[in-house]
């Protein structure tokens, strides 16, 4: 051990490698660094936000393996060796029905909380979970909007599910990646 | 917030896992859905996380003789949408299905969330009212431990810091048996000011067997035995306003909290109040499986 080694405390670190938006991506981190962390510093993912910072709002949503997570609330360490997506990675094949449908139906006040609202509503989708207006406010329950436009956003999504070929059939299949891929444009999704 | 320093271990093999929780200070992550938030609170700081996803088993296996056995690492998500989990066990999947929101139920784990031991954790509730086990492993061995007592504190769960728990067990239940879950939320955390699940024995259109589980009511979650015996004899002729007089002691001899959430008498309100409808919705599933969703 050499004189600096002993004067400075070095951090534990050790290196983390996920598959984001469908390129391959390496990060040192300490244990403690949380996924979103990760995803604005060290990739400049800057789409992803932190809003509350405590689990409430979903600002923060990513599909980690095509599901829905709070990047917030999950420590990079956890996401080694996952499929990422995060909101850059949408509409890579394509723009997507749901970044239409929260265009054309002005989805969005401030747009803060967009990102995380389009991702999760891109897993209820895939999942088959956007059947009505009540399964679409479930779904998007854990999606705060403090500007309070929570209609337009519904109806964006209950069109998206339409749009995407049927959002109750495509999602009727169980294969996540599948039709991840296809009609809503999402690259690197599902595991 | 970011959590203190910490380091972050994750073993390949239960016994690796095992040895590592010798650590002082070290703490067992599951999905991380308690432990993270308050680890950035700064009200936990372990020494070293061991992070068991890759050791605990996650699935919903219904056993031969009729009961059913979920993986500790098993996922709310996956609880609430696996197929065999319906009649008699529906009270833990309308549960796992109605806890935080998708974003927490893709991540947060029954293992984790019974050992966390939370006071108002909406899981305490079916696994009172189905008589839940938890398999537990330690370096000493394996033994069953019974959910019925497993809460003793607020935060504080009856197995200790060295002890993994690996499987969730529901015992078999006979024919004509169905259960429910039914909660009022506070409306801003989304957590139960009380929450009920029951579990009815039905023959001829009588009821004739009830377990009841209550969380969020008080410090620790508790079975209202009296209550348990008089919904006993109960059908349908005698009109469902019937259940909430019968119910009515739920709360008898224990100490309701109260809270910003909720004032002790509103508390023991709701928690008469689900108990009933939960009563009700059960003895629809053991009636008609399926019809009462």
């Amino acid at each position: 051990m050499t004189f600096s080694d002993a004067a400075l405390p070095v951090p534990n670190t050790l290196c983390v490698t996920m598959t984001v938006n469908g390129r391959q991506l390496a990060a040192q981190v300490e244990p403690r660094t949380l996924l979103v962390h990760v995803i604005r510093e060290s990739w400049e993912l800057t789409g992803t936000k932190i809003g509350c910072d405590t689990s409430q709002c979903g600002a923060c949503t990513v599909l980690l393996d095509g599901r829905a997570v709070k990047s917030c609330t999950v420590l990079a360490a956890q996401a080694d060796g996952a499929h990422l997506t995060t909101i850059e990675g949408l509409g890579q094949a394509g723009e997507p029905a749901i970044l239409q449908q929260f265009r054309d139906r002005h989805g969005l006040q401030c747009g803060f909380c967009t990102p995380g609202m389009i991702m999760v509503a891109t897993a209820l989708i895939v999942d088959g979970l956007a059947t009505d207006e009540d399964a679409v406010r479930r779904g998007l329950a854990g999606n705060i909007c403090r500007c309070t436009g929570y209609g337009p956003i519904i109806q964006a999504v209950l069109a998206a599910a339409r749009a995407s070929g049927d959002g109750a059939e495509a999602a009727a299949g169980t294969n996540e990646a599948t039709a991840a891929t296809a009609p809503l444009g999402v690259a690197g999704g599902g595991a | 917030m970011i959590p203190a320093a910490v380091d972050y271990y994750r073993p390949e093999s239960l016994t690796d896992a095992l040895a590592a929780l010798a650590t002082e200070d070290s703490k067992i992550l599951a999905g991380g859905h308690s432990l993270i938030p308050l680890m950035k609170l700064r009200l936990a700081r372990p020494s070293v996380l061991i992070d068991i996803c890759r050791v605990l088993p996650a699935g919903v296996q219904v056993t031969p003789e009729g009961g059913a056995r979920i993986g500790a690492f098993t996922t709310w998500r996956d609880i609430a949408t696996a197929p065999g989990l319906g009649g008699c066990y529906s009270a833990l999947r309308s549960c796992a299905g109605s806890i935080g929101d998708v974003q927490v139920r893709n991540r947060g784990t029954i293992g984790g969330g019974l050992c966390h031991a939370d006071p108002a954790a909406d899981i305490h509730a079916p696994a009172l009212a189905l008589g839940a086990t938890v398999a537990v492993t330690s370096a000493a061995g394996k033994r069953n431990e019974q959910f019925d007592g497993f809460v003793i504190g607020p935060f504080e769960p009856r197995i200790g810091p060295q002890d993994i728990a690996t499987w969730v067990s529901l015992p078999a239940q006979p024919p004509g048996a169905g259960s429910a879950y039914e909660a009022v939320n506070d409306a801003a955390s989304g957590y139960p000011v009380s929450g009920a699940a029951a579990l009815v024995l039905v023959r001829e259109g009588r009821i004739t067997g009830c377990r009841i589980g209550l969380t969020g009511v008080s410090s620790t979650p508790f079975r209202p035995l009296e209550a348990e015996q008089a919904v006993l004899g109960w059908n349908a002729s005698k009109g469902w306003e019937d259940l909430p007089a019968r119910v009515r002691s739920v709360c008898d001899g224990v100490r309701v909290l109260a809270d910003r959430s909720a004032a002790a008498d509103y508390r023991a309100a709701m928690a008469r109040l689900v108990t009933a409808r939960a009563v009700r919705r059960a003895y629809e599933e053991a009636t008609n499986p399926g019809g009462a969703r």
